[in-house]
């Protein structure tokens, strides 16, 4: 997950998940908390919707990045 | 092309606005609070943009700085753990395998998956519940590593750590925040 193994190490992990369905577990879901962290296509989020800033709340950050 | 033409910051509010909102209003349930980290998102973005390098896309680096300021909000909400010291989960106090390498305790099956996780409140509930509440450089370096997306070596130089620490906060980061989703999800 966060540097490449050589090859041999890669084949003995492959393998021990084979066969130790906790580790492939372990994997699956380590892999998915890396895909809910680092994802920004969000159903009900990204889609268009009616819930939005109010035009206050619009106003009001524009405001505030303007002066600061 | 150079970095100030990667951001525009006049079109931030229009433009992500209202999805940065939707997103924090799903995690801390109050209209208020959630334009408030939309703000201050924002403010951090606009101090931070000359750093941005155009590696991800505007969108996503806004949503890493949102995700961030999230954190910080569940962590002053309940600050208990986060300033426990790294070492009391050291393998020694806390270990995850037994001495014949065996799971201490095995990970069940979570049968979800990245779109039905998002959708499950309780879930990403659970999910920055636990990453507030682990130790302080844990979660930073989990935070830098899985929502900034830096790599080990960028890690290591922000956190003035060797990459043998950063892999040990790592592993340790995952395994801590494995378990405490697992116990404190609650499935439907």
């Amino acid at each position: 997950m966060d540097w490449k193994l050589p090859v041999h190490e890669r084949m003995l992990i492959r393998m021990h998940q084979l066969m130790c369905r906790y580790c492939a577990r372990f994997r699956r879901q380590l892999l998915l908390l890396r895909e809910l962290s680092r994802s920004d296509k969000l159903p009900g989020v990204t889609q268009k919707s009616a819930l939005g800033l109010s035009p206050d709340a619009r106003a009001r950050i524009k405001s505030a990045l303007k002066a600061g | 092309m150079d970095d100030a033409s990667l951001v525009n910051p006049d079109t931030w509010v229009d433009q992500y606005g209202d999805i940065l909102f939707r997103y924090a209003l799903q995690r801390v349930k109050d209209t208020g609070v959630a334009e408030e980290l939309v703000q201050e998102t924002f403010l951090a973005a606009m101090r931070a943009k000359d750093r941005f390098r155009g590696q991800s896309t505007e969108q996503t680096w806004l949503f890493a700085i949102l995700k961030h300021k999230i954190i910080d909000y569940y962590r002053r909400k309940k600050p208990d753990r986060s300033d426990m010291d790294v070492e009391d989960f050291a393998e020694t106090k806390n270990p995850f395998f037994s001495a014949n390498g065996k799971w201490q305790i095995q990970p069940t099956r979570w049968d979800i998956n990245p779109i039905e996780a998002y959708e499950q409140k309780e879930f990403m509930d659970a999910f920055y519940q636990c990453i507030s509440q682990m130790p302080q450089r844990l979660a930073d370096a989990f935070v830098h590593r899985e929502i900034d997306g830096l790599s080990t070596e960028e890690i290591c130089k922000l956190m003035d750590i060797t990459a043998s620490n950063c892999w040990v906060m790592l592993y340790r980061a995952r395994m801590l925040l494995r378990r405490c989703i697992e116990t404190n999800w609650t499935r439907i």
